[in-house]
């Protein structure tokens, strides 16, 4: 089938070259005694009549042929037979942004124009959360605009899942290909990855040099003056490459704070620390190159995602807390009157039969004596409970001798303000805590306030009990409700700003795509048949140009 | 295919391997009777054990004294000059020298090339070939010919001898390639000693033109390299833009579309001087000859340029 059938006119094009053929052969021939001398005057030589017939008779087939090549190729000649099922995977993670994204979309376009029209292609991109976004389809028009929509992302490829979405897309069909734009930093390939299609890569945008910020946190250190006090924290990390002088700059508000320069080598990572004291909602990390101290230029940094990063210090709101208690239980009402006194928006009353299964986002629960028989989802502070989905197992009930104060963790944010040591505790509930969790009050009896947990499942437990202990009755309560509320909904303490991953700013490329036996170091880009025809001809017409001006063709 | 001008027309390849039969009568009796009183002119005399008219400056058995010297215990009292004791009362004996016949060797480039020309090459070389023998064999001088193509043959003197070089001369054919250096060799075990050998020849020979006298040379002998061409060979008119094939090697050549005259006489001139030069060195006497040139011409080039000369010894 060709696309262009009318341009076969061109074939005309074959008469002049048999005319001009014709008319070469017309020789002026003479027999000499020897040409020995003439050898000084003469342009060319060959070695016999019937060798330069042939060359002749070669000459003449190559120039038809690459005239019917070049005709043929004008014509997009497109086969009828079934092509191959491709799914492109274009890698989206923030270390394909800034110049790479350019080259990022060329070398797409690169792939659809040159696979052939009986390709059918579905593109996918790699994200964070890999997604098929178009195809398949054999329209380039259509696939050009889908790899217009594609987005850089702030954050990494996973670029696993993605493959098996690509292997799963193409699957069952009679070619299928899996086909990778990335830029090597493939940190979710895997060595041991398996996919039935024949999986090919194509690098864009190696070797670039970048230096950016992957964590920015602020908190407030142990000996501040007042809550306006933090200390920011920055590391900074760097591609392979030499030393280099980076400039860190901190803002508040947009106000510059203060600056340092240091130089960071290829690979390395460096952490800066700040002492600030500013009331400001906004704090801002800013990474640019400076000039070395030769004077040279500074150098190039390859994403510019990297280089900025802000954390809100504005404070939490208060969380709505979500009593669960039996409407028996004496020390609620306690608990109420602390949570209130602690600053809590809203105090809303559960039984433990009733109490919610998710907790939505500003929002705490708070067990008194008997937790629910579910697992809440969320932050629950559990207040002496005793039975019921807890986190924690349950080692004795302490009473006399064992509710004496064993240690406490002075310095921990659940007990910043609380004076545990002359309070009464007659009754309390000792608890044995997991590997990962925190112990910060121990009676001789056990442990009875920990912390553990991580994100919505993070949790509190206070085992002294309200009625047994003069506690409720003390100022320190509501205090320490107020810091285990600040604890689970979120601490004001620390805040960390959202960064790329190290392995993005970094550009550490991914030991799988540099060595897994599946993977090609670049990609073979199929050439289309049309292409192929008119390189064909060119190089004819070239082998032809040679022939003549050697004379080996005349 | 267009052939070279008309005055110098190239000749087919059956032509060309024609045999010199249809015209047999290379040397006539007058001319045969004319070159009788010429001789061949030698610089190294050569060695023989057989007597000839030739008087060599080596001492021998010879009739002509050439010195004297004092007789001393041993020599041959045959040889005490009387005459010379009667007036100088000294016992002096006479030195003679030996005489010895001339080795001609005629070595005859039988190509595809030497067929070019009006009469060919070859024909003008043969007349020259028989000329130089009808000389030798008139002074009792041998005469050993050798060809590309008949191989050698060596023939005594007399009318005998001279007969059957003509003979071989008559049948030579122009075929084939040029390969003077290989003919040279076979003269060498043809012509049996030291002597004058004249390579007559074109000399388009692919290995290097001087290539055969060197050989000669090597060998001993006394050397003339005459050179046989046709005059489209030294003015080839009329070929711009042509490409041209040779006739021997098939090779083919093309030619700039004009100026090829021009350029061709100066290529010619600096080619012939530099043969000049190159035979000057190798003590090789030249001596070129025209297809076009009468035979009597060629005969006083002959003279003119020390290959020939009156005979001095009857």
């Amino acid at each position: 089938m060709l696309m262009r059938p009318w341009l076969l006119v061109g074939l005309v094009l074959i008469v002049p070259v048999l005319i001009a053929f014709l008319y070469r052969s017309r020789d002026r021939l003479a027999t000499v005694p020897s040409i020995m001398l003439f050898e000084r005057i003469a342009h060319s030589r060959m070695k016999n009549r019937a060798f330069r017939d042939l060359i002749r008779r070669f000459s003449f087939i190559a120039c038809l042929a690459a005239v019917g090549a070049l005709v043929l190729a004008a014509a997009e000649p497109r086969g009828n037979g079934r092509g191959r099922s491709i799914a492109l995977i274009v890698d989206v993670s923030a270390s394909m942004g800034g110049d790479n994204e350019t080259q990022l979309r060329e070398q797409v376009r690169r792939v659809l124009r040159q696979s052939t029209g009986r390709d059918q292609i579905s593109l996918i991109s790699a994200g964070r959360e890999p997604r098929h976004v178009f195809g398949p389809s054999r329209d380039f028009s259509l696939l050009d605009a889908a790899v217009d929509d594609l987005t850089i992302e702030r954050g990494e490829a996973d670029l696993m899942t993605a493959l098996r979405l690509g292997d799963a897309l193409v699957a069952g069909s009679r070619r299928p290909r899996v086909w990778l734009v990335t830029d090597g930093g493939a940190s979710a390939v895997q060595r041991e990855l398996e996919i039935a299609a024949p999986l090919r890569v194509l690098r864009v945008g190696a070797d670039r040099d970048n230096v950016g910020i992957t964590v920015f946190a602020a908190r407030a250190p142990a000996d501040a003056v007042d809550d306006d006090e933090r200390e920011a924290l920055v590391t900074v990390v760097a591609s392979a490459g030499p030393p280099r002088p980076v400039t860190v700059v901190l803002e508040a508000d947009g106000v510059e704070l203060d600056r340092r320069t240091l130089m960071i080598a290829g690979g390395d990572q460096e952490e800066l620390s700040f002492r600030v004291r500013v009331a400001a909602e906004r704090l801002t990390a800013r990474l640019r190159p400076a000039a070395s101290p030769g004077g040279g230029a500074a150098f190039e940094d390859g994403l510019s995602s990297d280089d900025v990063a802000t954390l809100s210090l504005a404070r939490h709101r208060e969380p709505i807390a979500h009593l669960i208690a039996a409407e028996d239980d004496a020390s609620a009402w306690f608990v109420d009157q602390a949570l209130r006194a602690s600053g809590a928006r809203e105090v809303v009353r559960h039984t433990p039969a009733d109490a919610p299964e998710r907790l939505a986002e500003g929002e705490v629960a708070v067990v008194v004596g008997r937790a629910p028989e579910h697992r809440i989802d969320g932050p629950t502070l559990f207040l002496d409970a005793r039975s019921g989905e807890l986190p924690v197992r349950v080692s004795a009930s302490l009473e006399g001798e064992a509710t004496q104060l064993l240690s406490i963790d002075a310095d921990h944010a659940l007990t910043r303000g609380v004076d545990l040591d002359g309070a009464t505790i007659n009754a309390a509930t000792a608890v044995d805590l997991g590997d990962e969790d925190e112990s910060v009050v121990e009676l001789d009896g056990g442990t009875v306030v920990a912390i553990g947990g991580a994100g919505r499942q993070r949790w509190v437990y206070l085992g002294i009990d309200p009625v047994g202990s003069d506690v409720v009755l003390r100022v320190a309560f509501p205090v320490l409700i107020a810091n285990a509320l600040a604890a689970l909904s979120g601490s004001t303490n620390v805040t960390v700003a959202p960064t790329l991953p190290a392995r993005e700013s970094s550009l550490i490329p991914s030991d799988a795509l540099a060595d897994a036996a599946v993977l090609a170091e670049s990609l073979p880009l199929p050439s289309s048949f049309p292409f192929l025809l008119a390189l064909g001809a060119g190089l004819l017409l070239l082998a032809e140009g040679f022939a003549f001006y050697r004379g080996y063709a005349r | 295919m267009v052939r070279i001008p008309e005055e110098t027309p190239s000749r087919g390849a059956a032509e060309d391997e024609a045999e010199l039969g249809a015209d047999a009568d290379l040397l006539g009796p007058e001319m045969t009777a004319r070159l009788s009183r010429l001789s061949l002119l030698a610089r190294r005399l050569p060695t023989s054990r057989r007597r000839g008219r030739r008087r060599t400056r080596r001492l021998g058995a010879g009739t002509d004294a050439i010195d004297k010297r004092a007789y001393v215990a041993g020599d041959d009292v045959r040889r005490i000059d009387w005459s010379a004791f009667a007036r100088f009362e000294r016992l002096l004996v006479r030195i003679v020298a030996d005489d010895a016949p001339l080795r001609l060797g005629l070595l005859i480039d039988t190509s595809g090339s030497m067929a070019f020309g009006s009469p060919s090459k070859l024909r003008q070389a043969a007349r020259v070939a028989a000329g130089l023998a009808a000389v030798a064999v008139g002074a009792e001088d041998t005469v050993a010919l050798a060809s590309l193509s008949a191989g050698g043959l060596r023939v005594g003197a007399g009318s005998r001898g001279l007969r059957r070089v003509l003979g071989t001369l008559s049948q030579l054919r122009a075929t084939g390639g040029t390969d003077l250096a290989k003919a040279a060799r076979s003269m060498r075990s043809v012509i049996g000693g030291r002597g004058l050998c004249v390579v007559l020849s074109d000399l388009w020979d692919p290995a290097g033109p001087l290539e055969a006298a060197r050989t000669l040379r090597l060998a001993g002998h006394d050397v003339v390299l005459a050179r046989v061409l046709c005059p489209f060979e030294r003015h080839p008119a009329g070929l711009d833009g042509f490409t041209l094939e040779d006739h021997e090697t098939g090779g083919l050549l093309d030619l700039p579309p004009q100026g090829v005259l021009e350029a061709y006489a100066a290529a010619f001139s600096e080619y012939e001087a530099a043969l000049v030069e190159g035979a000057r060195e190798l003590g090789v006497t030249w001596l070129p000859i025209g297809t076009e040139e009468a035979f009597d011409t060629v005969i006083l080039r002959a003279l003119t340029s020390g290959v020939l000369s009156a005979r001095s010894v009857a």
